[in-house]
């Protein structure tokens, strides 16, 4: 009898706990963890960024990838994010971040081919060909305006929405030629540059807008040597 | 001319047929639900192939083991039990579908057969008494060779019924084949009659030989007669059941013994007299037809008894009446099997 | 008169109401003001007469394939009948995406068909509006077939066999017959199948590529400009909206092929 009563008050004792625990639990998860939206184009190299930047500070991070603009379209709609980094600065705009960092790493477009497409040589002027068939970022996404800037008119055969879609078109071999970012033609063994080129601008600029304390400490680390290194080191300028 | 000698492998029993059928000559084919009669039909048109023997037409093979010609060219007229009329056209259009009819024997057919007041109704409209005529007429305007009738006036008005049989009776025929319930109407339009049970010919011929001699208990049925089957030794017969019949000839062996509803007569109370068989039975329904009643009797044997309407006044029976039942061995009609 | 039960007219009312809604919000969000404007534009024009023009084409090839498809599933008696079913309708449940990669993989320049088809005839179908066309007809066929297929065997076989024993040929049969009686089916099919056709997105991004005048139908340019011009988006998809009830609204009576 005395022994259930005892039994009765412990149980009630550790749920009390319990529920205090999970909701400090809870509300420490969400101390700790970050949003960040970033531009396709740097999947691989935010994806490392941030490993190393857990490694150092006590945060987690969920980080969601896409094309520039969609994330934009998202963050209007009302989505949640500390740090959003985009290729086109100008989409910031209205979306109420704090603090934006911009110019951090540079991303210079080129011309690639398919691997496979050894024995067949390409030249300037096979952008304005019909013959060929070509891939390229579409007007109004960031890497179809610096394409325009960079290149001018070029006779394409389809415009992707973002620059993934048309490095998968030149990596499957179902374009000739494509204009994809210089991180991509690194980072992809499928594809060369299709003539030997210059890395220089026009190209495109990152900016990194952030808010709140957590933003800001991932926005800091994103101009230290430990950043930089990586940026640089998957084909980025800075 | 239709010449038939084979059999097909059907679920529940095999169809085996020997029957030919002349050019002019009407056959009816009767026999219980499901004993193979519609399925015969679609074998002469080609709807099911044969398992074994052959099949002619004008003395062409049109089924065999190693030969089958296409419904399409067999040149048959098929009206089949649902009529299978094209809704979407006209009655005339359905008539004059087949490429074989021609402008003016349809219009004499659509005459004949008192359609041309409905001749550009859709025949989806039509009522049963039209559309069952528009089924004959257009199988009889695409010239057939045969034709084959599935039950054409079952359901029908009686206008409807009269004119059909008045142009199966009178007109140039061709080899006919028609399915019916009503011996009635079976006796009327053909000269031959076909018993089919269970997929085998049981009676064929004239329907005064079936009447007066039917071979199986369907066939009595038929015609409205009682039918038993018994072992016959002498002036006696015994019957399956154990009841003893006595016979007015002496005979042996396995007999067919057809005992007339009109020779039976009732009684309230066990009649003396011979020679005459005696049965008890109790009345299980009565039914009034024509002047006479036909009684419903259950006892010894299942059979059914028809006496005057004054008789049955006279007895004051009622369903469930205990009755003797008695006929003269003279009235009973026995032949060996 | 014909009282429906309260429930049904309350379960009803919720389901109008949520299928409404999007309509709703799509309208109090057009710019009225500035339509003319962008409707006049030649990417909306462009956009919308080859979305008519891939979607027309596309029913048409539907109709005349899915016809044979159609009556083969009904009338035949092979084993492999179930099979041969599923695959047919299979784009039906397939992500549309998926289809277009299917597409790439066997009509692409790689593909084992689209290297003979470009070797043999000089044909390419990717980035063509014939590709479009492809990746519409591939997504849209089954709704037709299946359409079809139902009214094929709602059809009593002995009604053709009575006419065969009339002697009439298989082409007769056919027109004379069969076909008026599955029409209605027919009709029905072919809406739904357009209109599918018509809202194709993905197989069509994927295998045909976007081209404004080539391959940019309707649906893809309203994805890109949602992210690049959004009031250019609300314009174009006033013109799908416009365009699909204008061809849906007349064959409101066929939807169920039943007669």
């Amino acid at each position: 009898m005395w022994l259930l009563r005892v039994h009765k008050r412990l149980n009630k004792q550790l749920l009390i706990v319990g529920i205090f625990c999970l909701t400090c639990f809870g509300c420490g998860k969400e101390e700790q963890q970050i949003n960040i939206y970033a531009a396709s184009s740097l999947t691989e190299a935010v994806s490392v960024a941030v490993e190393r930047y857990e490694e150092i500070s006590i945060v987690e991070a969920k980080i969601v990838f896409a094309g520039s603009n969609h994330l934009a379209a998202q963050l209007r709609d009302g989505a949640d994010a500390d740090v959003f980094i985009t290729a086109d600065v100008d989409l910031v705009d209205g979306l109420g971040f704090e603090s934006i960092l911009e110019g951090f790493a540079y991303n210079s477009l080129v011309v690639v081919k398919p691997v496979a497409f050894i024995d067949k040589s390409f030249g300037p002027n096979d952008l304005t060909s019909d013959e060929r068939l070509i891939a390229i970022c579409s007007e109004g996404v960031p890497c179809g305006d610096a394409t325009k800037l960079k290149f001018g008119i070029i006779s394409a055969d389809t415009y992707e929405m973002n620059v993934k879609a048309v490095l998968t078109r030149v990596a499957s071999m179902e374009v000739d030629l494509g204009i994809v970012y210089e991180t991509d033609r690194k980072n992809e063994p499928k594809v060369t540059a299709a003539w030997p080129q210059e890395i220089t601008c026009p190209c495109v600029s990152y900016a990194a807008a952030s808010s709140g304390k957590k933003g800001n400490d991932f926005n800091d680390f994103l101009t230290s040597d430990i950043a930089k290194e990586i940026f640089s080191s998957h084909g980025f300028s800075l | 001319m239709l010449q038939l000698n084979g059999s097909l492998d059907l679920e529940h029993f095999t169809l085996k047929v020997k029957l030919q059928i002349d050019k002019n000559e009407t056959v009816s084919l009767l026999g219980p639900n499901g004993s193979g009669k519609s399925t015969l039909l679609r074998l002469i048109c080609g709807l099911e192939k044969l398992t074994t023997g052959n099949l002619r037409i004008n003395k062409n093979i049109v089924d065999s083991e190693n030969a089958f010609l296409h419904s399409r060219f067999r040149n048959i007229g098929w009206v089949p039990q649902n009529q299978m009329l094209f809704d979407h056209l006209t009655v005339k259009q359905n008539i004059e579908f087949s490429p074989n009819s021609s402008k003016k024997d349809v219009s004499e057919l659509i005459e004949l057969f008192d359609l041309e007041h409905v001749q550009d109704k859709k025949a989806g409209n039509c009522s049963g008494g039209e559309s069952q005529r528009v089924a004959i007429t257009r199988a009889i305007a695409s010239k057939p060779q045969v034709l084959l009738l599935d039950e054409p006036s079952t359901g029908l008005d009686e206008k409807s019924k009269q004119t059909i049989h008045r142009y199966l009776k009178t007109q140039k025929r061709v080899a006919t084949l028609l399915i019916t319930h009503d011996p009635l109407e079976a006796a009327s339009l053909s000269e031959r009659l076909i018993i089919l049970e269970k997929g085998e010919i049981t009676q064929s011929g004239t329907p005064d030989e079936v009447r007066n001699s039917p071979a199986t208990p369907y066939s009595a049925s038929l015609v409205g007669l009682n039918f038993v089957h018994a072992l016959a030794d002498g002036l006696v017969a015994m019957t399956n059941k154990g009841v003893e019949l006595i016979l007015s000839e002496s005979i042996q062996g396995q007999v067919n013994i057809v005992i007339p509803p009109k020779s039976i007569a009732l009684y309230k109370e066990k009649p003396i007299g011979s020679p005459r068989n005696v049965l008890k039975a109790k009345i299980l329904e009565i039914n009034h037809v024509g002047g006479n009643v036909r009684i419903n009797l259950d006892g010894e044997l299942n059979f059914i008894a028809e006496i005057t309407n004054n008789a049955f006044k006279v007895l004051n029976l009622h369903k469930g009446d205990e009755v003797w039942a008695a006929f003269k061995a003279t009235e009973l009609i026995t032949t060996p099997t | 008169m014909n009282r429906i039960p309260k429930t049904v007219v309350l379960f009803a009312t919720i389901a109008i109401l949520f299928l409404l809604s999007p309509l709703i919000g799509l309208l109090q969000r057009m710019p009225w003001s500035g339509l003319a404007d962008l409707l006049g534009s030649d990417v909306v024009l462009d956009a919308f007469l080859l979305s008519l023009f891939v979607s027309f084409s596309a029913a048409l090839v539907v109709f005349v394939f899915g016809i044979p498809i159609a009556w083969f599933l009904a009338r035949s008696n092979f084993s492999f009948m179930k099979l041969l079913r599923a695959v047919v309708l299979l784009p039906m449940v397939l992500p549309p995406v998926v289809g277009g990669t299917a597409l790439l993989f066997a009509f692409g320049r790689q593909g084992f068909l689209g290297k003979w088809l470009s070797d043999w005839f000089g044909l390419t179908l990717p980035f063509t509006t014939a590709g479009s066309v492809v990746a519409a007809v591939f997504v849209s066929m089954p709704f037709f077939v299946v359409a079809v297929e139902s009214a094929f065997r709602s059809i009593n076989e002995d009604l053709e066999k009575t006419a065969e024993t009339l002697g009439a040929s298989s082409p007769k049969i056919f027109l004379r017959i069969t076909l008026p009686r599955i029409f209605p089916s027919i009709i029905a099919g072919l809406a739904l199948s357009w209109a599918r056709a018509l809202g194709e997105f993905g197989a069509t991004i994927t295998f045909a590529g976007n081209m404004p005048g080539e391959t940019q139908t309707l649906p893809l340019a309203i994805f890109l400009a949602l992210e690049t011009k959004p009031e250019a988006a609300l314009a174009l998809s006033l013109v799908m909206i416009a365009t699909s009830l204008a061809i849906l609204i007349p064959f409101r009576d066929q939807w169920l092929p039943s007669r």
